[in-house]
């Protein structure tokens, strides 16, 4: 869909970026510093870079075109607050939404059904400097969507919020993300975010692209990317549920994996409804037998794939790959070598995972 | 009667000088404020050159510059049949390399603060760049505005020397309000310097009260430092 193969430029140096970003959403991850946003200007026009850049049919870059970025028709929510401060509210929605009126671009998401989504109707006569941070996230990110862009580009949009901004915002950038079908390309350096919302991710560090793939795929081998001062973030894995029920008097919510049922804290929703978690690999401790008198109560049982040492900053640790018996997916745990070699632990055993309810956050 | 056409010549010298000067004075300040350009140090050092320069030493050049034995001065000559020096236009043209840098200073600071962002922001929501241009950033800089056009009116009123030099003493065409108060001191005629010159401080507090007033509900940090 999104077609690259550019040099851009990273303070005295070049990355070179060749990949084909699929028509979902992509993460973008990386230490800061390493050019991700520069990559994101880049894919705007804002930043001049060498090279070609393809969109869909549209060619935005080559050696004889360059499309301006008031042509590409992308949404970009940038990572300090950019609304208009001489404009309110409703008539910084407007700015975008007006102009793609005059372009005549087909208006698929209207003000009312955006305003609604982002829970805006009350802000719509403020001026941007009266609004909290995370009602001026809310709104920079509505108003991107409001330009009618064929390409979402967000950059780090949950910057700077506390974490309970941070749940105010996550479920509408999800909805927006999976039910408006627009492609987007997501900038984040934490992947709980990532797992979150993100089918694809790019990784970036070293002054290259370092790998691409899915979600599940990457997640799990991220400590393992770790080199010498990249911090690339926790280690996990992403796994999909269904929501089979929910507990009013301990507020917790039921997932299925395959025929296997977990319980983590959150609201309750629609039962059926697929959700995705984040389980950080630290946080997955393996047990050969079913452990009994133990306040973790969900215990998966799982099938071990892959037994690899850890090295650099996390000697000492083994990652253990492991899939969940009835269903398709992976889980990966980081336990001591000693654990590890004290169990006797073999590729193709039968052993049990236990996921502690109070570190899984939320899902999205 | 002196005294009136001597004031409507004024406010008419400075209101011509102050509207031709946005217009001019736009462009070359978004260019300093935004340039990387290696002569922008030199383009910054002849606009400011009036702030420096005794303005006789300014009006003498121009009043060499507007004699028909010049360029300008013959072509005017031609397109006219009359010459710049001791002329309405030639004040005029005198004025505006005058107040160019009361115009240009306060718009670069302005420009400079709002800085090339929200052209960006603009252009990632569809808007042309001129039209990104008239929609965020002239709306932000209108303060900058306000403070350049005052400065540059009440300056042009002020300006006493380079007028003596290049348009002299000529009712109704250049003898403005500064050189009726010189004329009255010198003729001994008190009452009229007087009361001309308690009118000029009158108005240049009032013009600055209200540019500060207005700022200070706008932004105040666009007031250019030298003007604080």
């Amino acid at each position: 869909m999104l077609a690259l193969n550019i040099n851009v430029p990273i303070g005295d140096t070049q990355i070179n970026v060749e990949c084909e970003i699929p028509p979902s959403v992509t993460a973008l991850f990386g230490p800061s510093g390493c050019g991700k946003t520069t990559l994101l200007r880049a894919i705007a026009g804002l930043t001049p870079c060498s090279g070609s850049i393809r969109f869909k049919e549209e060619i935005w870059q080559d050696l004889d075109h360059l499309v301006p970025c008031h042509e590409r028709r992308v949404g970009y929510v940038f990572q300090e607050d950019r609304l208009f401060p001489h404009l309110s509210v409703e008539e910084n929605l407007r700015y975008g939404l007006k102009r793609a009126d005059v372009q005549q671009v087909p208006i698929k998401l209207p003000l009312a059904d955006v305003v609604e989504q982002f829970d805006l109707a009350n802000l719509l006569g403020r001026k941007p400097k009266t609004l909290s941070g995370g009602e001026s996230r809310r709104v920079n990110v509505a108003r991107a969507i409001l330009g009618q862009p064929q390409l979402l580009l967000l950059d780090e949009p949950l910057n700077g919020l506390d974490s309970q901004r941070k749940t105010e915002i996550i479920p509408y950038l999800a909805n927006i993300t999976r039910e408006l079908d627009i492609p987007t390309i997501y900038v984040s350096h934490l992947n709980d975010e990532i797992a979150k919302l993100c089918d694809h991710m790019l990784v970036m560090g070293n002054n290259t692209l370092m790998q691409q793939g899915r979600t599940e795929d990457i997640l799990p081998s991220l400590g393992l990317l770790s080199t010498k001062g990249d911090d690339l973030g926790e280690a996990g894995s992403v796994i999909q549920a269904a929501v089979t029920g929910f507990s009013e008097a301990y507020s917790m919510i039921d997932l299925a994996i395959g025929d296997q049922v977990m319980q983590v804290l959150g609201q309750q929703r629609p039962a059926t409804e697929r959700v995705r978690l984040f389980l950080a690999a630290r946080d997955i401790a393996i047990a050969t037998s079913k452990p009994t008198q133990l306040s973790i109560r969900n215990m998966l049982s799982v099938t071990i794939t892959d037994i690899a040492p850890l090295t650099g900053k996390m000697r000492g640790l083994v990652a253990v790959h492991l899939t969940v018996n009835g269903s398709g997916e992976r889980l990966c745990a980081h336990i001591s070598k000693a654990a590890c070699e004290a169990l006797n632990l073999q590729l193709g055993a039968e052993v049990f995972a236990l996921i502690k309810s109070a570190r899984i956050s939320t899902p999205a | 009667m002196t005294e009136f056409t001597a004031i409507w010549l004024t406010a008419k010298l400075a209101g011509i000088t102050t509207l031709v000067l946005l217009v001019l004075a736009t462009p070359l300040s978004w260019w300093l404020a935004h340039s990387q350009h290696r002569l922008k140090p030199a383009v910054e050092a002849i606009t400011a050159i009036p702030l420096v320069m005794p303005p006789t030493v300014l009006g003498f050049y121009l009043l060499i510059l507007f004699s028909p034995d010049t360029a300008l001065g013959s072509l005017w000559v031609e397109l006219t049949g009359s010459t710049l020096a001791f002329s309405f236009t030639g004040l005029v043209i005198a004025s505006l390399v005058y107040s160019l840098p009361f115009m240009v200073q306060p718009l670069t600071a302005a420009f400079v603060q709002i800085g090339k962002q929200p052209l960006e922001t603009a252009a990632t929501l569809g808007a042309k760049p001129w039209d990104a241009w008239r929609s965020t950033v002239l709306p932000m800089a209108r303060s900058g505005y306000l403070t350049a056009a005052v400065l540059t009116f009440a300056h042009t009123v002020g300006e006493f020397g380079i007028v003596l030099m290049v348009g002299g003493n000529l009712a109704g065409e250049t003898r403005v309000i500064s050189i009726v108060i010189y004329e009255s001191v010198e003729t001994l005629n008190y009452s009229q310097a007087h009361a001309l010159s308690a009118g000029l401080l009158a108005f240049s507090f009032s013009v600055l009260l209200c540019v500060y007033y207005s700022n200070r509900q706008l932004a105040p940090s666009l007031l250019p430092s030298s003007h604080r």
